[in-house]
């Protein structure tokens, strides 16, 4: 079952899924527009799957839908490129919230092409309640 | 390091950012300047753009400043290292503001330093204007073969 992410999510192709496991995941085929000038995956489009990833991870916690407004503002983001992807791959991102606190909450997440880790990121986010 | 000399775009044959860094040019960022080791790239804000909070997506400011930076090492790699895969390697990024449709934002990248097969960077971006301070990032890049030259 898909359900709908942000807008640059969807400019970019990917699609919010879930498989049964806890929690929402990301898949993403690359294509050739995702690429750099080198012919593989833009650093750009990983950091922002792990982005979208870690934003999902924390609205699930709040009980929010994948497109509902929420709370939660980047203010840092860490992202180790650990392999590249080229056009064909299929990619997977998925987060998990390490805590969440009144005003700030932590989060990491990754990417993987099959069981090959691609990317790894850590969060933080300014909570803003109103 | 940096130089002082600015090339003329059109005279290096580049015919859109999209024909330079395929996603790059997806999202609609447009190459104003590059020089060795130093870049600027602007992108005016749309729909498109936008997390599900009405907000720009961070993963835009990750885009815009990656590309600045890959733009700026493009003439710092060696004519024998032309065909090596290389790409980013590690990213920490600040953001500090809000940025909203409509708005136009300024990237530019710098090299540091090249040490090896890596080289060392930084980025920013900015709001076209009043200059506001939108982001800022370190980036190590993976760019060639060899020792330190």
């Amino acid at each position: 079952m898909t359900e709908k992410g942000s807008a640059f999510l969807d400019l970019m192709g990917g699609e919010v899924f879930r498989d049964g496991s806890q929690g929402v995941k990301i898949r993403l085929t690359i294509e050739p527009h995702h690429t750099n000038p080198r012919g593989v995956m833009h650093g750009g489009v990983v950091a922002s799957l792990l982005d979208e990833a870690a934003a999902l991870a924390i609205k699930e916690l709040l009980g929010l839908r994948p497109q509902d407004s929420g709370p939660h503002l980047l203010v840092e983001m860490n992202v180790s490129f650990l392999a590249a992807a080229r056009p064909g791959d299929t990619l997977e991102a998925e987060a998990s919230v390490l805590r969440m606190g009144r005003r700030v909450a932590f989060a990491e997440a990754q990417v993987h092409r099959g069981k090959t880790l691609i990317a790894k990121g850590r969060f933080t986010f300014v909570m803003q309640h109103d | 390091m940096l130089c002082n000399m600015t090339e003329n775009l059109s005279q290096l044959g580049i015919k859109g950012e999209a024909a330079r860094s395929p996603f790059s040019g997806f999202i609609g960022n447009v190459l104003e300047e590059r020089r060795p080791g130093y870049s600027r790239l602007s992108l005016k804000i749309e729909a498109r753009h936008l997390d599900s909070s009405g907000r720009l997506h961070p993963g835009v400011l990750a885009t815009m400043m990656d590309s600045a930076l890959g733009a700026a090492l493009r003439d710092v790699r060696r004519k024998d290292e032309e065909g090596i895969p290389g790409g980013t390697v590690a990213m920490d990024m600040m953001v500090l503001q809000v940025v909203r449709e409509g708005e136009e934002l300024v990237a530019e990248g710098r090299l540091l330093r090249r040490h090896g097969a890596l080289a060392f960077g930084e980025a920013e971006v900015k709001k076209r204007g009043d200059g506001t301070l939108v982001a800022c990032a370190y980036f190590v890049f993976a760019i060639g073969r060899g020792s330190p030259r």
